[in-house]
């Protein structure tokens, strides 16, 4: 499991950048999620839903009703320009922390 | 979250989503896009799981594990939503809200601005009754706390003695000389002692020269055993040296001015010079207030032999003061001593007492109240009024309230909670409370000062002190709880469509309650009427009783043991004026005797059967000039002859002597030998609060010093007078300033107490009647508002106005008049009880009662007709048109 203070540090880059790759809704977010962790990130959508309404209220976000193919109101949302700025700055500080964690931790010794 | 029913029916999965939708609508953080939003993430997750081959109930169970309820999810979106860190989602009452505190506030204050008369009314009388009470407490504190800053206060005592009289037992301070060194060597707790005599004496340094009264005579301990902070010298060697002196501050200043009193040298009464040691600070809250302190070791200085008096255990005219050892018992001790001095004086059963240091200004020596019963008389008004204030108060404020009903109606409809209309009601109560408390404090520093004229006090409203901050606190605690809860409870609890029925037709007799209040206040305030009417009447009857001797056109003037010699060369001089009509000389003023100094013993004396006379030293002219009545035998004769001593008696001792005919009745008093001349009338001789005692006057030049000397003036003009007796005077006795007082001046002196105390009782008296007024007014004009319909149709029907205002006040009539009924009772057996602790007291009469029963309803009636008046003068079509 990953904790809780981490989860809370890493939502909103992880919402940002699911969205570089167009619109979607949040159902697919938490699903992805699953699946990029291999099932270890498991978002429930009391946590996720309030995160998207903030970033939406904060502007890094847009959001837009569309009926699914089987006639159900989903609400799709989309970064902006300012969340594609953003999510620049979240990643150069992640890259930043990453790269000091690959040079302390050599290949050998990382466990998964 | 609840879970659908799961047994009987198939599963049907619609119906679970549509259940789990309506709990998530009670949130009311959650709004329709955000559920809408959630019922389809929902369905997306429940039909994945369905595929994955599970059947529709697993899957919605599994769905919806991972929710908690809906309350949280809700928190959820609220915080993210509003930025703020006390935001809490609508609806959610758990948490404090300041926006919401802040909201009650603003409409609080609207209220108040909205409704400014009745703002006013309930404000201005909570205030005037909040400031009496303050005012009250801070007298009352400042008689509890007389000579307790002493550091030994619980270890000082002073002695009492129980003195057997014929009929009943005099319980006195006053006890002979030796007494205290004697009790000191036998009894090894007794840590130390100081006997105490006042005296009068003039004081001369360098031209300045005055009579001074307040001469204290202790023993060198004395300053040690209480601690008066002294400003200069030291407190435990200041009076070591018979040769000093230590003066009160007052005094440095009004001899020496701005030098420095230590070393200075004062003369007194021309015969011995005491050198200042100390300066010392008596504060207002003790009983020792004197001017002067010299030792008795100092009386070989006025050429007074200490032998004589160190053997004499018959003359009683010390007072004692003991200090304990820390921690020893003083019943124990009490107990010891009871029996001491009889066993010094055989014959006699005189038993000896302990009183506490501290209860010695407010009980009597023999253990009944003395300043007690003001303070309790006043804590008692003080109760009455803030009571009869928060009463009416409270009355206002619920007849306020109830007016709002329409308002709880559509807070209702609108969601406002019960919790929200509680806490709506209570902070606009506490609101007023506090501004009336603010205006109590305004008001208390405002007439303090003529508070302390009164009193005679100098009282201060200390903000901070711990007792008045819990006090007030107290206060506004409590009325603004009770007046907020009858809003709060009963308002709130209708449901809105009860709400809006209240508005249509109000109950017939719905506010039982508030007319117990209505009631109960103008009890009270009759009490106090009543009350004023006998404590008023009483202090006239004393004032204004036959003394049984002259008062008015008396003047006295203080001589000191050198002048004395000098009445019989002044006397003629003097009676050369045409406006002096008499000249005497006598040991105490006529109507307050000081001396007790013995028994009265004749031959025939039964065992057990005492008469204990208050003593005056008078001349021949002393029935005369005073005005009394010789009714058996005759006067003094101007011619005394040696050999034998005469006594007149009075009245009373006549009685409690029991012999007929006394006169030639040779009787022994004092060590002297004599018999009885003459009996006088009863003159009043001491306070009042006791009747006339026993009385035995002596032309015979011992016993007491004639040191008033009195000169009767013609009605009129006694400046010419006067004149000429300061002529006279200062010619015989150069140095010796002649100052004079009229008699009746020091009478009135002497009731003080009375006056203030009737003076007090008649401004708060009044004020009661006044705040119990404003609670009426405000509450006919309420009524008068409720009705003005109904007075609307009355008049169209055909009612004349007076029959309406008659109409009208018929229920406040009612009620003043239950206030009479239950009031009478309770208040004739407080004053009885009140008047028995006088000898000479006034009656109780019926007309008092009537008097303040119909004062009561006058005003009652007034302040109601005037609002009743308003509204039924005016024009029906108007009324008809209200609302």
């Amino acid at each position: 499991m990953i904790s809780k203070a981490l989860i809370a540090a890493s939502t909103k880059p992880l919402i940002l950048s699911v969205l570089l790759d167009g619109e979607t809704y949040g159902y697919r977010i938490i699903k992805q999620m699953k699946a990029l962790s291999g099932g270890r990130l498991e978002w429930s959508f009391g946590m996720l839903y309030p995160v998207l309404h903030r970033l939406e209220k904060d502007g890094f976000i847009e959001a837009s009703w569309k009926k699914s193919d089987k006639g159900r109101l989903r609400k799709y949302y989309r970064l902006t320009e300012a969340g594609q700025e953003e999510l620049d700055r979240e990643r150069s500080q992640w890259l930043t922390v990453q790269g000091v964690f690959a040079k302390l931790w050599p290949s050998s010794e990382v466990r998964s | 979250m609840k879970k659908p029913k799961k047994s009987g029916t198939a599963f049907n999965l619609d119906e679970a989503v549509s259940h789990w939708i309506r709990e998530l609508q009670r949130s009311a953080a959650l709004e329709d896009g955000m559920i809408t939003e959630l019922e389809s993430h929902l369905r997306d997750e429940v039909e994945d799981l369905i595929e994955e081959g599970k059947s529709p109930e697993e899957a919605f169970q599994e769905a919806t594990a991972s929710v908690e309820s809906a309350e949280k999810i809700g928190k959820e979106y609220y915080k993210t939503i509003s930025r703020g860190f006390l935001a809490t989602p609508p609806g959610n009452e758990t948490g404090f809200s300041i926006a919401l505190f802040l909201n009650s506030l603003k409409v609080s204050l609207r209220k108040i601005r909205r409704q400014k008369w009745y703002s006013l009314i309930s404000v201005t009388g909570l205030a005037v009754g909040m400031a009496c009470s303050i005012l009250i407490f801070l007298w009352v504190k400042h008689e509890l706390s007389y000579d307790r800053f002493h550091k030994n206060t619980k270890d000082i005592y002073r002695v009492i003695m129980e003195d057997p009289l014929s009929d009943s037992v005099s319980v006195h301070p006053w006890l002979p000389f030796p007494l205290g060194s004697a009790l000191q060597n036998e009894f090894p707790e007794i840590s130390a002692f100081s006997r105490y005599r006042p005296d009068n004496m003039v004081v001369r340094y360098e031209d300045k020269s005055f009579t001074e009264q307040s001469f204290l005579t202790v023993d060198a301990v004395f300053f040690k055993i209480f601690s008066f902070p002294f400003l200069q010298g030291n407190p435990s060697e200041a009076l070591v040296d018979p040769n000093s002196i230590v003066i009160r501050d007052t005094m440095a200043k009004k001899y020496f001015g701005g030098e420095d009193p230590i070393g200075k040298v004062l003369n007194l009464s021309g015969r011995a010079d005491l050198s200042v040691s100390g300066v010392v600070h008596i504060p207002e809250t003790s009983d020792f207030q004197f001017d002067f302190f010299f030792t008795f070791q100092s009386y070989p200085l006025f050429n007074v032999d200490l032998a004589p008096l160190e053997a004499n255990w018959s003359g009683k005219n010390y007072q004692i003061y003991l200090l304990l050892q820390r921690g020893s018992s003083y019943s124990a001790l009490e107990e010891k001593i009871s029996g001491f001095l009889s066993s010094h004086t055989p014959g006699q059963n005189e038993v000896l007492r302990l009183q506490k240091l501290s209860r010695i200004h407010l009980f009597k020596p023999d253990g009944s109240d003395g300043a007690i019963r003001y303070v309790r008389i006043f804590s008692l008004i003080a109760v009455f009024i803030l009571l009869i204030a928060c009463i009416n108060f409270m009355n206002l404020a619920t007849a306020r309230f109830k007016k709002r009903a329409k308002e709880v109606t559509l807070r209702k409809m609108l969601g406002g909670t019960r919790r929200q209309l509680i806490r709506q009601f209570f902070s606009e109560s506490f609101l007023h409370v506090l501004a009336a408390s603010a205006v109590a404090l305004l008001i208390v520093e405002l007439t303090l000062p003529v508070f302390n004229q009164i009193t005679l006090c100098s009282l201060k409203l200390g903000l901070f002190k711990t007792e008045l901050v819990f006090g007030l606190a107290a206060i506004i605690l409590m009325v603004g709880f009770i007046s907020g809860l009858y809003p709060a409870l009963f308002l709130s609890s209708f449901s809105s469509i009860q709400a809006g029925k209240v508005i249509e037709r109000p109950k017939k007799h719905g506010s039982p309650f508030r007319k117990i209040l209505v009631v109960f206040q103008f009890t009270l305030s009759t009490m106090l009427i009543i009350g004023t009417f006998v404590v008023q009447s009483q202090f006239s009857f004393i004032m204004n009783r036959d003394l049984g001797m002259y008062k008015e056109s008396i003047v006295y003037h203080l001589m000191q043991k050198k002048t004395r010699d000098s009445v019989s060369v002044v006397r003629e001089e003097l009676l050369k004026h045409p406006d002096i009509l008499g000249v005497t000389s006598c040991s105490s003023l006529p109507f307050n005797i000081e001396s007790w100094i013995g028994y009265i013993d004749w031959k025939g004396l039964s065992p057990g059967h005492r008469v204990f006379p208050a003593f005056i030293s008078v001349d021949h002219a002393f029935v005369d000039t005073v005005g009394l009545t010789i009714i058996e035998g005759r006067n003094f004769s101007r011619f005394r002859s040696d050999n034998t001593e005469s006594f007149v008696i009075n009245e009373t001792a006549r009685e409690q002597i029991g012999i007929k005919n006394p006169i030639g009745l040779e009787l022994s008093f004092w060590g002297r030998k004599g018999k009885i001349i003459g009996v006088v009338n009863d003159f009043t001789n001491r306070q009042m609060t006791f009747t006339t005692a026993p009385m035995i006057l002596s032309d015979g030049n011992w016993g007491a010093g004639r040191n008033y000397l009195l000169l009767r003036l013609r009605q009129g003009n006694p400046g010419r007078a006067i004149k000429h007796f300061r002529q006279v005077w200062e010619k015989a006795n150069p140095g010796f300033p002649s100052e004079y007082e009229f008699l009746d001046e020091v009478f009135d002196r002497m009731y003080t107490n009375e006056k203030r105390l009737s003076k007090l009782l008649f401004s708060f008296a009044a004020l009661a009647i006044f705040i119990s007024c404003l609670g009426l007014i405000g509450l006919s004009s309420y009524k008068a508002e409720e009705k003005t319909k109904e007075i609307g149709i009355r008049k169209t029907l055909g009612a004349s106005t007076w029959k309406i205002i008659s109409l009208f006040s018929m229920d406040f009539t009612k009620l003043v008049s239950i206030a009479n009924i239950v009031a009478w009772p309770i208040i004739y057996v407080i004053m009885h009880r009140w008047l028995q602790g006088y000898a000479y007291r006034t009656s109780i009469s019926i007309w008092m009662f009537i008097l303040a029963g119909g004062l009561g309803l006058c005003i009652a009636l007034l302040s109601v007709g005037y609002q009743t008046l308003r509204v039924a003068t005016a024009n029906p079509v108007e009324s008809l048109r209200y609302e």
